[in-house]
């Protein structure tokens, strides 16, 4: 399985690697984009199989991102780890058709839960 | 003519005060779960001066009436003990990657601070900025400080508000 991690701070996206590994999902290949502009290049190049997104970011937000797959007709899975976490984003997110939104600081056990239903 | 004017500033300090106590309440929770910190102390409003050697990362919050920058700032030595403790004890060297890190961790106190008002005020997070040095205030901004100390490091919280209406 292919996970793609978008993150405009280098030091979340090597988090969210280390995180990745704790939680048991280590043995898939990971690769990182920049900004969601910098992730929809990427996933021209390959559909991945998930996307691990944060929210706030310069160029193309992770919101942003999430629709313009949808509009291209990209149903790539699709969640956020990000530090918005009200109820109006967590419906935004869900709305646009985000699968999870984990929340920054999070545990390797925040990503077992969200993960586990969609990459077993 | 003056008085009005010595009333809004007071009311701007007590809210300052108040979004900085808010601010302390985050960082307090962030140096906790992100960082690992077992020993905190938070110092409250200082009245002395901000020291001029500090360096961090100031970034935008948003509200209805007023527009707040929150402040992260410590020497070089301890920014680059806070990076290396958000990466799990992996050794942070240049300046790139310690800002890139110390931004990360005060994201994540703006999340917090964002998440503690939500039932009172909606909180819009901007871009961050680093900075080393002194940072000035213009146009009739205020600031606020204060220092909390993570297992021993000095880390300088400042909240600078500008009200908008």
């Amino acid at each position: 399985m292919k996970i793609l991690i978008v993150d405009d701070s280098k030091a979340m996206r090597m988090i969210v690697r280390r995180t990745l590994r704790q939680a048991g999902f280590g043995d898939h290949a990971v690769t990182e984009a920049n900004n969601g502009k910098e992730a929809l290049d990427a996933v021209r190049q390959s559909v991945p199989d998930l996307i691990l997104s944060d929210w706030n970011m310069p160029e193309m937000s992770g919101i942003e991102l999430l629709d313009s797959l949808r509009a291209q007709g990209v149903s790539v899975k699709f969640g956020f780890v990000t530090t918005e976490r009200t109820p109006e984003m967590r419906a935004r997110a869900a709305d646009s058709g985000a699968a999870f939104l984990i929340v920054k600081p999070f545990t390797p056990e925040d990503f077992k839960e969200a993960l586990t239903p969609l990459v077993g | 003519m003056s008085l009005p004017v010595r009333a809004e500033a007071s009311k701007t300090d007590v809210k300052l005060a108040a979004w900085l106590e808010s601010a302390a309440d985050a960082a307090r929770e962030i140096a906790e779960s992100a960082l690992g910190a077992s020993e905190l102390a938070w110092s409250g409003a200082a009245g002395e001066a901000l020291p001029g050697n500090l360096c961090g990362i100031y970034i935008p919050l948003m509200m209805d009436g007023a527009a707040l920058q929150l402040g992260v700032l410590a020497t070089r030595e301890v920014c680059g003990e806070l990076a290396s403790a958000l990466l799990g004890g992996d050794d942070v060297q240049s300046d790139a990657d310690v800002f890139d890190a110390v931004g990360e961790i005060t994201n994540l106190i703006a999340g917090q601070f964002k998440m503690l008002l939500a039932d009172q005020i909606n909180v819009r997070v901007g871009v961050p900025l680093a900075m080393k040095g002194r940072v000035f205030l213009l146009g009739g901004s205020r600031s606020i400080h204060g220092v909390l100390n993570v297992d021993q490091r000095a880390v300088w919280l400042v909240v600078t508000g500008t009200k908008t209406t």
